[in-house]
């Protein structure tokens, strides 16, 4: 049985691991992979795909070094091996132009601003891995607790 | 008339061919008038020796410096080949002056000639002033614009120090705050494991990196055979893996327990660790924004260290420090902007030190008297600067940190030098694995 798995990627350990605590409610289903920077999510995201494993959605922060949020999400979404995974920023700090290609190159699926609100992330995350399951087909009964039943609701209306 | 223009009349022709009756010469004192804004004037004088300086009157009466007429250059060229013979400069010698003249009866005549022998020179004299007014005016926009600069920098320290009271009050809140909750919840652990556990966690925080917990809950999970949600609650405690052979065979609320606290530990460390970083930044930008050398007093340098010493107690408490001067170094500063240097390169010896984990960490300064100069030197044995690094630190934006909140705006060694600098000292740095010596150097009053 594959795993389904969320990335998190922030370069500064409190605030990767603030986020990771707020995430710890998905983990009954979900794995949660935290990453301190770019370069480790690539190695991460590797190995869940040789694995044969799902990533549903990865999360980023976008001032890193090295590499920003937006360039990495650019670069997963022309992987043709993480097609349909959902992108979704979460940063404090974002131009205006940064935020353009995010969303013409990237194609994110949603963008949170810091300081979070749990609920408000708790319920995006929600949303997007729904959409994701549905969207690859996979058996949603197990993770039933933990999906978004609007989406749920909706997709079912659409298919009957 | 001829088609083509003679031009090669120079200034040495001219001089000998018109300005050579030693009757019409002028000697000016320095600081003497030759003619007054708004004169008659039929004269063209030219420089034989000396400089004069040309003002024009705003409206409410002051002189401006238009322009300064050097030896070999020509006043009065507009009055004299005007209708109107009126200059329009008052022109006073920098120096003691001579000047030749001729009036209009070189004219009478030959103008034709004259014409030739002079546009060439009027039009370079002209040229020569064009490109002096361009000149001043380069000079006045820059000066505006540092003007503008400034103010905007004062008008943003004034902000800042708004804000910065204001936060300092939000963020002294927070780390009471957690320190009480800290202590609190400590006092409340009767069970002596639980208690050095969430003391350890509290102390340390998280020190492994995701990549090291994800490969011991890799390795807890292939041992124990647990799912990865349980292995990765385990991995982020302290425990030894015998310590978790016998958790894992007591109940799931033993672990859920250990796990919540050691989450508690870490949570309340982070947070005390923000409040820091936030403090911290707070003062940076506070202090960049303030120019405040105006306040200068005798200030002995020692007691600004101390001051250093005590504000950044938390940081060099597992650290051997000492503080050495060969003799009483007193200067003349802001003994605020002093603390900040040290505080500064404080906060750097022992972070770095803490961060690679260095073995019997030490730090020591000291005070020397060389010259008209006053060094102190801030030594850590910690593991070095790179050599191609050691070139950039000084630069704002400049950081090496790239993990962690304790971890600054990359401002740090840039208000160093800046303060530094403003005191007409120096900062440099000699760096190697086990040795970092940052060297501050102050004139003496």
């Amino acid at each position: 049985m594959e795993n389904i798995v969320i990335i998190v990627i922030e370069d500064q350990r409190e605030v990767l691991r603030a986020i990771g605590k707020d995430l710890v409610v998905l983990e009954g289903g979900f794995l949660v992979e935290e990453c301190e920077s770019t370069a480790e999510a690539r190695q991460v995201m590797d190995a869940i795909d040789a694995a044969g494993d799902h990533i549903a959605l990865i999360i980023s922060d976008q001032v890193m070094p090295n590499q920003n949020g937006v360039d990495f999400l650019i670069e997963v979404h022309n992987d043709n091996r993480f097609t349909g995974t959902r992108k979704m920023l979460l940063t404090g700090l974002a131009t205006h132009r940064d935020t353009i290609e995010a969303i013409n190159k990237a194609s994110i699926d949603k963008y949170i601003s810091k300081p979070w609100k749990t609920d408000e992330l708790i319920d995006s995350v929600k949303t997007l891995v729904t959409e994701f399951i549905l969207e690859k087909g996979i058996d949603y009964a197990r993770y039933l607790d933990l999906l978004d039943k609007q989406v749920l609701f909706d997709n079912l209306r659409k298919t009957t | 008339m001829s088609d083509t223009f003679e031009t090669s009349k120079d200034v040495g022709q001219l001089k000998q061919k018109y300005f050579n009756d030693p009757a019409r010469r002028i000697q000016l004192k320095k600081g003497a008038t030759l003619v007054v804004e708004g004169m008659y004037n039929d004269r063209l004088y030219v420089i034989l020796d000396g400089m004069l300086t040309g003002y024009l009157s705003d409206e409410n009466g002051d002189q401006i410096e238009v322009y300064q007429s050097k030896r070999d250059m020509f006043v009065g060229v507009y009055s004299y080949f005007s209708k109107e013979h009126l200059t329009y400069l008052t022109l006073i010698a920098d120096e003691d002056t001579t000047v030749a003249y001729i009036d209009q009866s070189a004219r009478e005549g030959q103008a034709e000639v004259f014409a030739r022998d002079f546009l060439p020179v009027m039009v370079h004299e002209l040229y020569l002033r064009q490109m002096l007014t361009q000149r001043f005016n380069l000079q006045r926009q820059a000066a505006i614009r540092k003007l503008f600069e400034n103010e905007k920098m004062a008008t943003l320290g004034q902000l800042a120090a708004g804000l910065a009271h204001e936060l300092n009050n939000a963020i002294g809140v927070l780390d009471k705050n957690t320190s009480w909750l800290a202590s609190t919840i400590k006092d409340i652990l009767k069970n002596k494991t639980l208690r050095n556990l969430f003391l350890t966690m509290l102390e340390s925080g998280q020190s492994l990196s995701t990549v090291e917990l994800r490969e011991k809950r890799k390795s807890l999970e292939s041992k124990f055979g647990v799912p990865a949600s349980i292995a990765k609650q385990l991995a982020k405690t302290s425990l030894t893996e015998d310590e978790v052979r016998s958790l894992l065979k007591e109940n799931q609320d033993e672990l859920d327990r250990i796990s919540l606290l050691t989450e508690a530990a870490i949570t309340l460390h982070d947070m005390q660790v923000a409040a820091t970083h936030a403090a911290h930044v707070v003062q940076s930008v506070r202090i960049l924004g303030m120019n405040n050398s105006a306040a200068a007093v005798q200030t002995s340098l020692l007691e600004t260290i101390n001051k250093a010493m005590a504000l950044t107690k938390s940081l060099w408490q597992d650290i051997a420090v000492s503080v050495r001067q060969d003799a009483e170094a007193i200067v003349i500063a802001n003994p605020g902007d002093l603390v900040q240097i040290w505080v500064n390169l404080i906060k750097n010896a022992c972070e770095s030190m803490s961060l690679a984990q260095t073995q019997s960490p030490s730090l020591s300064i000291q005070i020397k008297t060389e010259g008209d100069y006053y060094q102190i030197i801030v030594t850590d044995n910690g593991p070095g600067i790179p050599e191609a690094l050691q070139k950039k630190i000084f630069q704002p934006n400049f950081t090496t940190r790239v993990s962690g909140l304790s971890f600054g705006l990359g401002l740090g060694l840039s208000i160093v030098r800046k303060i530094v600098t403003e005191y007409r000292g120096s900062v440099q740095v000699e760096s190697r694995a086990g040795e970092t010596r940052f060297e501050v150097q102050l004139p003496k009053p």
